[in-house]
């Protein structure tokens, strides 16, 4: 078609991924606002924190943090697995990523379903900020969920492959997103009130 | 084209998106806190239960300062694509114009608390902030004088266009001088909720984003529509909206100072305010006149105005090199930019007709264009751009209902909307065709 001195060796980013980034940029800079705004509270406040004195419980977030970041490694193959046109393998780290994502949740259900016994979001600004943080959180994962299962969808249909893998590439780099906040959350949330 | 050559609006444009992206999220984080409290009984901003009303306060001016810029630094960038052209001279100090405008998106995040300077809070923070406003100053200092010595070194033609950026520069500098004194603690705290600040932030908003507005609209209607606005009417709408303005707004920095506070209907006989308030009423009298003014030309000349041709200003940047209105394609072959002006650059456009007719950077089937790296501008290869599709205009009809639902607190609409959002999203991310 054309004849053009093209640059070696560097491949061109797709606007989608630029247009992921952007959107990982905002959604970090919600994230920060909501803990500052943790922090505000909690350091303009006296007395005890957490106010009923009870620290969070640490051995379920703490197996959650670890699912988590076990997710990340599937995702990462996942993307370097279509770059090489290996759609087997791509199938089978999405699946592995969505399960540890699912276990996640599941995990965070039961959390939410334990402490709500004894402790509410409109119990106090502890308990609004502790559910609005970690809820928003739940809900970056479960949309990570529904794009890995679309993605996986379309995989077992066969429409990726080595030169079609944008979708795969920006999914993952999505999920190491909701990973990757998800320790300034556990650090905020459930490590830093027992400093 | 490398980043060094790109006009300053696209520079403006960069700083504003940087601004955007970092800015909404605060707004959005405040929103979404607001609604939790008031809607469901949940505890950020009410003092009752461990909640603080400055929290909003912050989470506000976080966005809300960069936000002035977010309005500001597009007309900056209007003024930096006319100053060079009714100059006709190449723009004085392009990279620390550029730089400028950069610096000025970058410190809007750092003087947010200078909406709060009276509302207790510690003296540190508001030294900082103090001195992080007054430094506001230096950048667009430079733009100013920028500006000015472009007009004094080339051999400026005074059509409405520049005479709209002509009366920016004068309100503008008069808004900045009263944001200057505002930086000062003690005469803020003195005359804060006044009329005086209402004032200035007429004075830096109008004369600041409006009239560049203004001015954006006389250079490029004729770019859009194909047919010049008459100059006549515009030079009777420029002063009229210029003298106007001025009458409406300048007498509120004294009646400020004598103490009418702002947000306030009305005011008893004797405080001695209602001459100033005369004369603002008659100059929102006079200003409005000269905004019709300008509706009628724009009607008038869409109908019947001279017709323009590709490039009535004889204009520095790459859109007058092509037809008024420009074909759907924009440009049949992809410019190579080799200059700060590239439309006055005769050489280099002689290069791209040669590389039209061997058919170099053209692209012919389909959305494509070339992808280049950031700053230096070298190609890297063709990229594929998005095609034309409903589904963009669709989630966002959709998103629109979630928080139509959520504010009237119709729960069904929300849910209806959000399956909207997910199904316009699969709508829009259906893969096209089997791989390869």
């Amino acid at each position: 078609m054309t004849t053009i001195a093209y640059v070696d060796g560097r491949f061109p980013r797709s606007p989608a991924w630029w247009g992921m980034l952007l959107f990982i940029t905002t959604e970090a800079t919600l994230f920060a606002l909501f803990l500052v705004s943790y922090f505000y509270l909690r350091f303009e406040s006296i007395g005890p924190w957490p106010p009923n004195g009870s620290d969070p419980k640490l051995l379920v977030p703490t197996v959650m943090t670890a699912l988590l970041m076990a997710s990340s490694v599937p995702a990462y193959l996942a993307d370097t697995s279509i770059r090489r046109g290996d759609v087997d393998r791509l199938r089978f780290y999405l699946a592995s990523t969505l399960v540890l994502g699912a276990a996640f949740l599941a995990l965070q259900a039961y959390e939410y379903h334990d402490k709500l016994r004894s402790l509410r979001p409109q119990d106090d600004a502890y308990g609004s900020l502790f559910y609005t943080i970690t809820g928003l959180h739940g809900a970056h994962v479960i949309v990570g969920l529904v794009l890995l299962g679309w993605v996986l969808f379309w995989a077992i249909r066969g429409r990726y492959g080595a030169h079609r893998c944008v979708p795969v590439e920006i999914s993952s780099l999505y999920w190491h997103f909701v990973h990757v906040v998800w320790l300034f959350v556990y650090l905020s949330l459930y490590l830093s009130p027992r400093l | 084209m490398s980043i060094d050559r790109v006009p300053l609006f696209c520079w403006a444009l960069l700083a504003t998106s940087f601004s955007v992206v970092f800015a909404i999220p605060s707004l959005t984080a405040a929103s979404a806190l607001l609604e939790l409290e008031r809607l469901y009984g949940f505890h950020f901003f009410g003092a009752q239960a461990g909640g603080d009303p400055l929290l909003w306060q912050h989470l506000f001016w976080i966005f809300g300062h960069p936000d002035v810029y977010i309005i500001f630094l597009p007309a900056v960038g209007i003024v930096g694509s006319i100053v060079p052209v009714f100059a006709r001279h190449s723009m004085v100090a392009y990279p620390w114009v550029a730089l400028a405008t950069v610096l000025t998106a970058l410190l809007g995040f750092g003087v947010w608390v200078h909406h709060m300077f009276a509302v207790g809070l510690p003296q540190v923070s508001l030294a900082f902030i103090a001195a992080a406003s007054m430094l506001i100053a230096i950048p667009s200092g430079i733009q100013v004088f920028a500006w000015l010595a472009t007009l004094v070194r080339g051999r400026p033609r005074i059509d409405t266009a520049l005479l709209y950026v002509l009366g920016f520069i004068v309100v503008f500098v008069i808004g900045g001088i009263t944001g200057v004194m505002f930086a000062a603690i003690p005469f803020d705290q003195q005359t804060t909720d006044s009329y005086f600040v209402v004032a200035h932030f007429h004075y830096v908003l109008v004369g600041g984003a409006v009239f560049p507005m203004i001015a954006g609209a006389y250079y490029w209607f004729p770019k859009i529509t194909g047919r010049l606005l008459d100059e006549r009417i515009g030079t009777v709408g420029f002063w009229l909206v210029f003298v106007g303005f001025n009458l409406t707004f300048f007498p509120m920095h004294i009646a400020g100072l004598m103490g009418m506070p702002r947000r306030v209907y009305t005011y008893p006989d004797d405080m001695g305010w209602g001459v100033y308030n005369l004369l603002s009423t008659i100059g929102a009298v006079v200003l409005t006149l000269g905004v019709l003014t300008i509706g009628a030309n724009v009607a008038l000349s869409l109908l019947r105005g001279r017709l323009a041709g590709s490039d009535p200003w004889g204009g520095n940047t790459l859109e007058w090199t092509t037809s008024s209105p420009p074909p759907a394609y924009n440009f049949a072959v992809i410019p190579v930019v080799t200059g700060r002006d590239p439309a006055w650059d005769e050489r280099a456009r002689e290069d791209d007709r040669r590389r039209l007719e061997r058919g170099e950077l053209v692209f012919p089937e389909g959305h494509e264009t070339v992808s280049t790296t950031p700053f230096a501008g070298d190609l890297q290869g063709p990229i594929e751009m998005p095609e034309d599709s409903w589904w963009p205009l669709a989630l966002a009809a959709s998103l629109a209902l979630v928080f139509v639902g959520l504010i009237a607190s119709l729960d069904l609409l929300a849910v209806a909307g959000g399956v909207l959002v997910a199904v316009s999203l699969a709508g829009w991310q259906w893969p096209r065709e089997a791989a390869a």
